[in-house]
């Protein structure tokens, strides 16, 4: 384990110790359980891929005054659990808070808004660019290191507001992006950072515009290249009126691969926009379009050949009791020039 | 004679009722209530909408703490709609996800009176909301704001 590792473990202990020990301290838990499955028939290019599984996530927050305690441990059935965020915060002035720990990369827009609670979430998938990196997602969806956020000072209430995050992100090797753990054996990260900016129109609303930026460096194992050196920008916006929902984002990247022979670079553009409608019963309607731009022959998307390129999704979702969702989903994703189908079914719940 | 009665006593009674002097026995009102002993000073309905979305809203350097009041459905509904302007599902989905992005737990839900207004005066700076009616026939506590009146 690394010395920084060890500091901030020490840290963590005695943070979570001292919100524990607090007088007037509150705390909640919230556990999802899901069960979905899914079936993406074969094409010239890939195999059918049929998938079954079945995942619990827990969230527990704690808080006094001035501290803040968060986790999130996801369990998928063959997987095992992975402690996917272990972070506390102290808030040194009344609207900025620094966190430490383990938690989401701000600049993947998605990672951040629902994390790992599908039944938060409308649809059963996520977009190609937003999945997260252990399930061969593209941008490393995980720092351990240190964030700080809070509202910029003026207009409305806590109105425009920022998170700004220093650490150390996953590896690159065979299987794809691998997170950096905050426990067990440590890995050989190196130091990303990212900036996100976002604009709320009203305070307690869904509606929200924002700017990231951010620069990775990934470090390869048992790979033909050693790193990647990895810049990525894009902008993001959330839009809801009654029964309509409108979001999406746009994601431009641009990747440096140091090879041995050398450095190969390349960029591309990935985006997309949801939308969805409720009806009076509880049924949600949705679609999603993906795109992309300048995919073809990038050096960095050669690593990651299930990245669909572009994608038409379309899906309902019932919400059969007042915590649990039945959701069905069709899509056409385009993996490396050539569509497939996809189908999946999901069955969600939150408690309490 | 009589009908001349009759329809002076309802002109009458039209009068005052558009003119609010009286109101129907019957008539609701909602508001938010804290401790005696408590800090909170009179709160704008909408100071109030922002504690109970998870906003910090502080006194004397003490956060308002926002206890939801589950024992009644009809005051439930009537508070989300009236004063935080969300359905049930979606203020439950709004909280959901402020504690999934590290903005802090859920206020407590009570589904017990009883139990509502005893981690009230327990809980420092903690206010909830009540019927008025309700709220007068309970000793210690007192009213900061008036949050909803049926028919207004």
């Amino acid at each position: 384990m690394s010395i920084l590792l060890r500091a901030l473990c020490g840290v963590l202990t005695v943070l979570t110790c001292s919100i524990a020990a607090g007088s007037e301290n509150r705390s909640d838990y919230l556990l999802f359980l899901t069960a979905a499955a899914s079936d993406r028939s074969a094409s010239s290019v890939m195999p059918r891929h049929k998938e079954k599984e079945t995942s619990l996530t827990f969230v527990y927050t704690a808080e006094t005054e001035n501290y803040r305690f968060l986790t999130e441990l996801h369990a998928v059935d063959e997987d095992g659990g992975e402690i996917e965020r272990l972070q506390v915060g102290w808030r040194f002035v009344p609207r900025a808070m620094l966190w430490i720990g383990r938690f989401h990369n701000p600049e993947v827009y998605g990672s951040t808004q629902y994390h790992h609670a599908q039944y938060l979430q409308t649809g059963v998938s996520r977009p190609a660019i937003e999945e997260f990196d252990e399930h061969g997602g593209i941008l490393p969806s995980h720092l351990i290191g240190a964030q700080l956020e809070g509202a910029l000072a003026g207009g409305e209430p806590d109105a425009l507001r920022y998170e700004l995050a220093f650490g150390k992100t996953g590896t690159l090797d065979e299987k794809g992006l691998e997170s950096p753990n905050i426990i067990g054996p440590a890995k050989r990260g190196k130091a990303t950072a990212s900036l996100r900016l976002t604009y709320y129109p009203a305070e307690g609303e869904t509606d929200a515009a924002g700017i990231f930026l951010g620069r990775n460096r990934l470090p390869a194992r048992d790979l033909s290249i050693q790193e990647v050196r990895q810049t990525v920008s894009g902008f993001f916006g959330n839009w809801e009126r009654e029964k309509i929902r409108l979001f999406g984002a746009a994601y431009f990247l641009e990747n440096e691969l140091e090879e041995r022979s050398g450095i190969s670079t390349g960029r591309f553009a990935t985006g997309y926009l949801q939308a969805e409608y409720r009806t009076d019963a509880p049924w949600t309607l949705y679609a999603r379009s993906e795109h992309s731009r300048g995919t073809q022959g990038d050096p960095y998307l050669m690593l990651f050949p299930d990245f669909a390129e572009r994608q038409t999704t379309v899906g309902a979702r019932w919400d059969v009791a007042s915590k649990q969702a039945l959701k069905f989903e069709y899509g056409r994703p385009r993996i490396m020039g050539d569509d497939s189908r996809r189908l999946a079914a999901e069955w969600s719940m939150v408690l309490p | 004679m009589k009908r001349r009665t009759l329809l002076a006593a309802i002109g009458l009674l039209a009068f005052l009722s558009a003119n609010g002097n009286i109101q129907p026995a019957d008539t609701r009102k909602l508001v938010l209530v804290t401790a005696e002993t408590s800090n909170v000073p009179t709160l704008s309905p909408e100071q109030v909408r922002r504690i109970y979305l998870g906003a910090a809203v502080n006194v004397d350097s003490h956060t308002v703490v926002p206890l939801r009041n589950n024992s009644d459905p009809l005051l439930r509904e009537v508070f989300l709609q009236k004063v935080v302007y969300l359905s049930e599902p979606m203020y439950e989905r709004t909280l959901m996800i402020r504690l999934l992005e590290g903005k802090g737990a859920r206020p407590p839900a009570y589904d017990n009176p009883n139990e509502l207004i005893a981690a009230l005066r327990a809980t420092p700076n903690a206010v909830t909301y009540l019927w008025a009616d309700t709220a007068a026939a309970t000793q210690g506590i007192r009213v900061v704001a008036e949050l909803w009146v049926e028919g207004k």
